[in-house]
């Protein structure tokens, strides 16, 4: 048997085999030498690249995720900035004014029909007794993505209550 | 006669293995980074938004009269004066009691953003306007992306004895 001593730090890479070199010295007496690998096998480099491949996949898809997170974000303040506006509107109505057709003429504004242009506006108008009698008004922003898939739509409720109704109404 | 250490196809694959690698992982980084920037920066302008929304109707609500020029300027039944000014990529609210300022708020917009106050036509005066738009040919849009808004705001409403939002 001859034991194989390594002298130099020579190896191939990507075989684990390694070279008979001018630096290696033979003894004879000894064992098989132990297996030492070193360098990196075929199946090692593929294993690393895919392990790589799965990650920066992974990061790819959180970069879309969060690209279309911003998106939606956005599209709700815009919506949400909507709904407040038509409320301070219809705030500065009389009790009289507001009706459910001239709740039916409000229409989506310019800026968010050139950020949305499926948005449209849905009014409901409804009654409340009480002894000071109120009306209540939702106010809803809806719009379909560009997949023509419908988001969950952005509403308000605003009151209007009657002071002189009220006062009619009291004892 | 073979030759020890690595051949030059080895080392040119193994170069080749690495750049691809190291491109991979530099545009990742730089996307992750600049979409950390962006959301940070989305962030910061909705707050200071929703901010100046309430703070701008609030005092539309409590104001008597009501004067829009390249400021906006709302008088308070009780004499205070509130200015509202755009300069200088910040809107500044500033209390005032006749000379003495009594409180003074700023709200950052981004680099390009312009801000105005008008008068609706449609509402007779009963309405300010403040407009919230990028800033027409600026030569600086690389820098954070403005997010436009309208903030509309009923004058003297918490004075009407029937409008209670």
């Amino acid at each position: 048997m001859l034991k194989i001593g390594l002298a130099s730090g020579r190896y191939r890479l990507a075989s684990g085999r390694y070279r008979l070199a001018s630096g290696w010295r033979l003894a004879s007496g000894g064992r098989e030498p132990p297996e030492i690998r070193r360098g990196i096998s075929v199946l090692e480099m593929t294993l690393a690249l895919l392990v790589l491949t799965v990650a920066v996949t992974s990061l790819a898809q959180l970069l879309t995720t969060a690209a279309a997170h911003r998106r939606t974000s956005e599209q709700r303040r815009l919506a949400v900035q909507e709904v407040a506006n038509l409320a301070e509107r219809i705030a500065l109505w009389s009790w009289d004014e507001l009706t459910a057709p001239m709740l039916g003429e409000l229409a989506p504004s310019q800026p968010l029909l050139a950020a949305l242009p499926s948005a449209r506006l849905q009014t409901t108008l409804a009654e409340e007794a009480g002894p000071g009698p109120s009306k209540r008004v939702r106010l809803e922003v809806h719009w379909t993505t560009s997949a023509g898939q419908t988001v969950e739509p952005v509403g308000l409720t605003v009151w209007k209550h009657s002071a002189a109704k009220a006062a009619e109404a009291a004892p | 006669m073979k030759r020890p250490g690595k051949s030059l196809m080895e080392m040119l694959l193994l170069i080749s293995i690495l750049t691809v690698i190291m491109s991979l992982v530099a545009t990742t980084l730089v996307a992750v980074f600049k979409t950390d920037r962006q959301i940070r920066q989305d962030l910061d302008q909705q707050t200071a938004l929703a901010r100046l929304g309430s703070k701008f109707r609030a005092d539309a609500h409590a104001a008597a009269a009501c004067q829009v020029g390249v400021e906006c300027e709302l008088t308070l039944a009780d004499g205070r004066v509130i200015r509202y000014s755009a300069k200088d990529r910040k809107i500044t609210r500033e209390v005032r009691r006749g000379n003495s300022v009594e409180h003074r708020d700023a709200f950052l917009l981004p680099a390009t953003a312009t801000a105005r106050f008008d008068l609706p036509a449609q509402s007779q005066g009963h309405l300010v306007r403040l407009s919230i738009q990028p800033a027409e040919n600026s030569d600086r849009a690389y820098l954070t992306p403005v997010r436009p808004a309208i903030i509309d705001a009923a004058i003297g409403l918490g004075r009407r004895p029937e409008a209670t939002p």
